[in-house]
C-alpha cells in the first residue's frame, strides 16, 4: 500500500496496531489504532505524540468521547465503494467536530472518487501500489470547476 | 449465478460488453442466432458456468444467463422469448 | 430557457473525457462490472434485457428545438430511430453501443445535453409542472428553483454514493402536477408574509412498498433552501439502510424512524452543517430567474381561426390550455396515438416537433411526467396550423387526460425485471377505447401500468392502476382503484386477484359501467366517483358477477 497526498506519493509514517498484535506501541511511535484498541487503552494513547484512529464506513463517531483533535490522523476505511457514509463522515469530522488535521481515506474505493474524497476535505489516500497510475491520471481529468461552494 | 434453475436443459445467453447485443454460446464460440446455440444439460451447468465466467474475466460478456428450453430446443420462458425474438410489439 | 455558462460547459465536456476513460478501464480489463456500473449508472448508461439503454437528462423537462432535433439526430445514427419519454421528464434511448456511448455524449454536449445522474444511487433529475411559468394558478414559477437545486445536486461530493437513488421534484402551484407528495423530497412553494418559501415533504415514493410524503417543515426561507436540502440528504446518507436493497429509499429510513424523530435530525443536521458558502443570495435567485422569462408574447385579441374539422375541435377540446397571456396558448402533444408504444416518438415525429416549436412557439418544448410533450407558447391564430403540422406526424390525437392517454412502463418487452408485459396492454386500450366520443364520455381518466411491483409505470396512483404479474409463468394482471399523485394524494385500492389479459379487459369494462351508471351527471369524473362510492361496488362487480 502507498499513500498519495494531491496525486503525489508521499511515505506512510504511520505503522498500524490493533489489540491482537503482540507488543504494545512505544510512546514516540506513529500508530493507526482502530475504536476497540482506542476504547481499551485511551489512557496510554493519549499519551502519544501521533496517535491515528481508524474509523470504518459503518462505525459511528458519537460513541467517541474525545476530542478529535488528540488524533494527528482520522483514517475512514471504505468497506465498499459503494458505501457513501465516510463521504459525511468526512464532512461531519471536519465541520461538527472542527478537525483540522490529516484525514486519509483508504479500503476499497474506486479512483473514479478522487476528487469528491477531496471535496468532502480528505487530505491523503491509502491505495494499493499497482493502482498508483490509474489515480493520478483520473486526478488529471478532475475539474477546477465545481458546483458546490464549500 | 444463484438462482435454482429448473428444467432438463439450457442455452447460455448475455449480452456482449462492447455492444450489449443478446449473443448466444455454441461450439464455435458466441453467436448471434440461438438456433446455432449449444444445448447444455443440467449435469454440465457447472463447466458452463466456468466458461462463463473466464468469458466475463476476457471483457468479452456480461449478464450472462441460462436460457430453459425444453428437450427439442424449444424456448420455455416468456422473458427469454421475448430476449431471443425481441419486442412483441410493432414500434 | 437557461443557457450553460463557462462552468456548465467545462464540467459537461470534462464529464465526457472521465466516462470515456472508464470505458477504456473498463473493455482493458482494468475495471470489474460491478466497479463500472455505478459509474455507468452515474452516466445515464442501464443494461436491459436486450441491450443497454440510454437515459438523457432534460433537466426538468425543458428542451429547446435545437436539442430536440439532435435527439432525432441521434436515434437515427446510433439507436433505432426512436426515443421514449420518460415519467421523470427524461428520454431513453433503447439500443445503444457501449463504445458509442462516449460519441453520442460528445454530441449531446455539443447542443447542452448529457446524461448525467439519470441513473445510479445519486440525486437523479429535479422534475417540476409541466406547465410551469405559463398559469395564473401559479405563487412563482418553480423552474429558476429546478435549476438551482440542479447544480448543487450534480457532481455533489458527498451524495453520489447514497444508499439508493434520490428523486426531488418542486410545484410552484398549489394543483400539484409534479406528483411532490410520491418523491423522495417535494418542495412546495408558498408565500409567508409577502416572503417566498418551501413546504418540504420527504419521504414519498412507489416501487414496491408506496408512500405520500409527509411534511417536515411549514416553512423553510429560500435563502435556506440548499443547506436545508443538504441537512436532509446528509441524515439519509448515514442512516439509510444499506443491507437491502428494497428497503433503502428514504421513505423506509423515514417511516422506521418516524417523522418527529427524523426530522430532530434534520434540523440537528441544519444547524450544524448550514454553510454561508450554500445560501442563496437574492442577486444569485435573479440572476437565475432572467433564464426562464417568458419570451416576447404580445397579449392578442386575434381568435382561434374557424375550422369545419371535428378533429380540430376535439384537439382543442382535449390538448389546449389557455395561456395566461391573452391570445396564446399551450398546447400539449400526445404521444399515446392509436396502437402505438405510448411514449415514444420517432426520429420523424422529433424532427417535425422540433420545427414546429421554432417557427410557433419560440423554440420551446416541455416533456411532461405524464409521457406527453408541450409546446408552451402558441398564439391562437396559429391553433389550426399547428394542428395541420401535428396530426400529419399522428402527434395530435386529441386523448389528454382520456382513458387511452396512459403512463406506462417499459415492461417485459425491454425490461429484465419485468414479470409481464406492460406496453401490449396499453396498445389494446388505445384500441378498444379509440372512438373520440367514447373517450371522452367517459372523460378524465387516469390509467397507469406498471410491468411489476417496482412500479416503474406509477400504477399506484392511477385512477384505475395496472400491475402486471407471473402467475405459474403466464402473464397475470392486478388492478388498483382510486389512486392519485396530485395534491390529494392516495394510494390506489386492490381490488382483488389478478387475472389473464382477456380478463382484465372486461374487468375495466364492468369498472366503467359501474362508474357511468352512479355518476351524478356527464360531468363527475371517475376519481370523483369513487371516492363518494368506495372500493366495494367496483370489487363486487368485478368479482361477483361472472
Amino acid at each position: 500500500m502507498i499513500v498519495l497526498r494531491n496525486g503525489l506519493e508521499e511515505k506512510n509514517e504511520y505503522s498500524k496496531w490493533s489489540l491482537e498484535s503482540n507488543q504494545f506501541p512505544k510512546k514516540e511511535d506513529s500508530v493507526i489504532i482502530n475504536l476497540d484498541a482506542w476504547n481499551k487503552h485511551k489512557h496510554e494513547f493519549s499519551e502519544f505524540n501521533y496517535i491515528g484512529l481508524l474509523i470504518n464506513s459503518d462505525q459511528n463517531l458519537e460513541e467517541l468521547n474525545a476530542d478529535l483533535n488528540v488524533f494527528s490522523i482520522i483514517q475512514l476505511n471504505f468497506l465498499t465503494f459503494k458505501d457513501g457514509r465516510p463521504f459525511s463522515i468526512a464532512r461531519q469530522i471536519r465541520k461538527k467536530y472542527n478537525f483540522k488535521r490529516e484525514l486519509r481515506a483508504s479500503g476499497y474505493m474506486l479512483p473514479d472518487q478522487y476528487g469528491y474524497l477531496l471535496r468532502c476535505g480528505f487530505n491523503t489516500i491509502e491505495i494499493p501500489e499497482k493502482d498508483k497510475e490509474i489515480w493520478i491520471k483520473v486526478l488529471s481529468l478532475e475539474s477546477k470547476e465545481n458546483y458546490q461552494q464549500f | 449465478m444463484a438462482k435454482k434453475l429448473k428444467g432438463e436443459f439450457f442455452f447460455l445467453s448475455a449480452n456482449e460488453l462492447k455492444s450489449g447485443k443478446i449473443i448466444f454460446y455454441s461450439n464455435n464460440g458466441w453467436v448471434d442466432d440461438f438456433k446455432q446455440a449449444t444445448k447444455i444439460s443440467k449435469e454440465e451447468i457447472e463447466s458452463y458456468e466456468k466458461i462463463y465466467q473466464a468469458e466475463e474475466a476476457k471483457c468479452i460478456i456480461i449478464s450472462p444467463t441460462f436460457i430453459e428450453i425444453d428437450k427439442n430446443g424449444e424456448i420455455l420462458k416468456l422473458r427469454d422469448k421475448i430476449r431471443i425474438n425481441g419486442l412483441t410489439i410493432e414500434i | 430557457m437557461y443557457k450553460y455558462s463557462q462552468k456548465d460547459k467545462t464540467l459537461i465536456n470534462e464529464r465526457v473525457e472521465q466516462f470515456k476513460y472508464q470505458v477504456q478501464r473498463r473493455i482493458d480489463g482494468k475495471l470489474s462490472e460491478d466497479e463500472f456500473k455505478p459509474l455507468r449508472l452515474m452516466n445515464g448508461l442501464y443494461l436491459q434485457l436486450h441491450a443497454y439503454m440510454l437515459r438523457v437528462a432534460i433537466p426538468y423537462g425543458e428542451l429547446s428545438a435545437v436539442q430536440m432535433d439532435k435527439l432525432a439526430e441521434i436515434s437515427k445514427k446510433y439507436d433505432r430511430g426512436y426515443g421514449h419519454f420518460t415519467t421523470r421528464q427524461n428520454i431513453q434511448f433503447n439500443w445503444p453501443k457501449l463504445i458509442d456511448v462516449p460519441n453520442i455524449l460528445s454530441d449531446l454536449s455539443s447542443v447542452e445535453m448529457h446524461a448525467i445522474q439519470t441513473s445510479g444511487n445519486c440525486i437523479r433529475n429535479i422534475s417540476t409542472d409541466h406547465l410551469a411559468g405559463l398559469t395564473s394558478d401559479e405563487i412563482e414559477d418553480p423552474r429558476p428553483w429546478c435549476e438551482i437545486i440542479r447544480k448543487w445536486s450534480t457532481f455533489h461530493p458527498e451524495f453520489s454514493f447514497l444508499p439508493r437513488k434520490f428523486k426531488i421534484a418542486v410545484t410552484g402551484s398549489s394543483t400539484d402536477r409534479a406528483a411532490i407528495k410520491f418523491h423522495d423530497i417535494g418542495l412546495q412553494i408558498v408565500k409567508k408574509n409577502q416572503s417566498i418559501g418551501f413546504e418540504v415533504y420527504v419521504g414519498g415514493g412507489q416501487g414496491r412498498s408506496p408512500f405520500i410524503a409527509k411534511k417536515i417543515n411549514d416553512f423553510i426561507e429560500k435563502r435556506d433552501l440548499l443547506n436545508y436540502l443538504e441537512a436532509i440528504l446528509t441524515t439519509y446518507n448515514q442512516l439509510g439502510r444499506r443491507d437491502n436493497i428494497y428497503k433503502a429509499r428514504i421513505k423506509i429510513l423515514v417511516h422506521e424512524l418516524g417523522i418527529e424523530a427524523f426530522k430532530k435530525h434534520v434540523d440537528e443536521n441544519f444547524e450544524i452543517f448550514r454553510s454561508k458558502e450554500l445560501n442563496l443570495e437574492d442577486s444569485f435567485i435573479k440572476q437565475t430567474k432572467e433564464y426562464f422569462k417568458l419570451p416576447n408574447l404580445k397579449p392578442s385579441k386575434k381568435n382561434i381561426p374557424l375550422s369545419k374539422d371535428i378533429d380540430f375541435h376535439n384537439w382543442l377540446m382535449r390538448n389546449s390550455i389557455s395561456h395566461k397571456i391573452n391570445g396564446y396558448s399551450i398546447i400539449l402533444i400526445s404521444l399515446k396515438p392509436r396502437g402505438k408504444p405510448p411514449g415514444d416518438a420517432s426520429a420523424e415525429q422529433m424532427k417535425a416537433i422540433a420545427k414546429i416549436s421554432e417557427k410557433f412557439s419560440f423554440s420551446e418544448i416541455r416533456v411532461t411526467h405524464e409521457q406527453n410533450l408541450v409546446l408552451p407558447h402558441i398564439k391562437n391564430s396559429d391553433l389550426l396550423e399547428v394542428w395541420s403540422g401535428l396530426k400529419k406526424y399522428n402527434l395530435a390525437t386529441p386523448n389528454l387526460g382520456l382513458i387511452t392517454d396512459t403512463i406506462c412502463c417499459p415492461g417485459m418487452d425491454y425490461c429484465s425485471l419485468a414479470t409481464a408485459r406492460s406496453i401490449p396492454i396499453s396498445q389494446k386500450i388505445t384500441e378498444y377505447y379509440q372512438k373520440f366520443d367514447k373517450q371522452n364520455d367517459i372523460g378524465d381518466l387516469k390509467i397507469k401500468i406498471s410491468g411489476c411491483i417496482n412500479a416503474c409505470g406509477h400504477h399506484h396512483v392511477g385512477n384505475i392502476g395496472i400491475l402486471g404479474l407471473d402467475r405459474n409463468g403466464e402473464e397475470s394482471y392486478q388492478i388498483t382503484l382510486g389512486g392519485s399523485a396530485n395534491q390529494n394524494a392516495s394510494i390506489g385500492k386492490i381490488i382483488g386477484p389478478s387475472f389473464p389479459e382477456d380478463r382484465l379487459f372486461n374487468a375495466i369494462e364492468k369498472i366503467l359501467i359501474v362508474y357511468k351508471q352512479n355518476r351524478k351527471n356527464s360531468d363527475e369524473d371517475f376519481l370523483s366517483v369513487f371516492n363518494r362510492l368506495g372500493v366495494e361496488p367496483f370489487k363486487k362487480e368485478v368479482y361477483d358477477s361472472t
